[in-house]
């Protein structure tokens, strides 16, 4: 992250305008035990009053960075119940970074968020679909079935794979 | 000039200033080596 993503002058400006960035070690406690961490990096998403709403596990480029922080801005609102404020998120989300690993989630959110605001489920239906969609797209015909949200796309061009020489493991060095 | 993050290190300090300007954390767990 400290070689490719965080030098990254868009990251660096989406972070200032959009969070407060806080870095701690692994191993810096009470901190690490209360979020539960077991691997680096660990990106997580807290709101104000400290509670988690979205985190990342494993080294991001720049281009996956920005939406995964945008989908955990999302979520924090989503988790809020304050679909104004989320759906504006989750649209972006998609506008500008619409073959990301955050392209998945925020469309199956976006239609739950549509949901709740409007009691109509047919954006939830279309969410559905177009999770189908993707995860077709990204694994070809033999696409699991969807157990309710698309988070859980497979390894593919729209799923989360591990990176080689990344995430590190919990071990300082001698 | 290329634009830096500023990291807070402190979890109190950035809560309060996550308060108070009204924004989300991000909370970076990283291997110092």
């Amino acid at each position: 992250m400290d070689a490719v993503t965080y030098p990254n002058e868009k990251v660096a400006e989406f972070i200032d305008q959009n969070l407060i960035a806080l870095r701690v070690a692994f191993d810096s406690q009470p901190l690490s035990a209360d979020f539960k961490v077991n691997w680096t990096p660990t990106l997580v998403t807290v709101d104000p009053q400290g509670r988690e709403h979205h985190r990342t596990v494993g080294f991001l480029a720049p281009e996956e960075l920005i939406p995964s922080l945008m989908l955990g801005i999302a979520k924090m609102h989503f988790d809020q119940n304050d679909f104004d404020s989320a759906l504006p998120q989750f649209e972006k989300v998609l506008a500008e970074y619409p073959r990301s690993d955050a392209t998945p989630e925020a469309v199956y959110l976006r239609g739950v968020s549509r949901y709740k605001k409007t009691h109509n489920a047919k954006p939830l239906k279309e969410a559905t679909k177009s999770c189908r969609r993707l995860i077709r797209r990204a694994s070809g015909r033999n696409a699991p079935p969807l157990t309710g949200s698309c988070k859980r796309a497979p390894p593919g061009p729209l799923g989360r794979r591990p990176r080689p020489g990344n995430p590190r493991p919990l071990s300082r060095k001698a | 000039m290329a634009k830096k993050i500023r990291w807070e290190t402190e979890w109190k300090s950035a809560l309060s200033r996550a308060q108070a300007e009204k924004k989300p954390i991000l909370l970076d767990f990283f291997n110092p080596g």
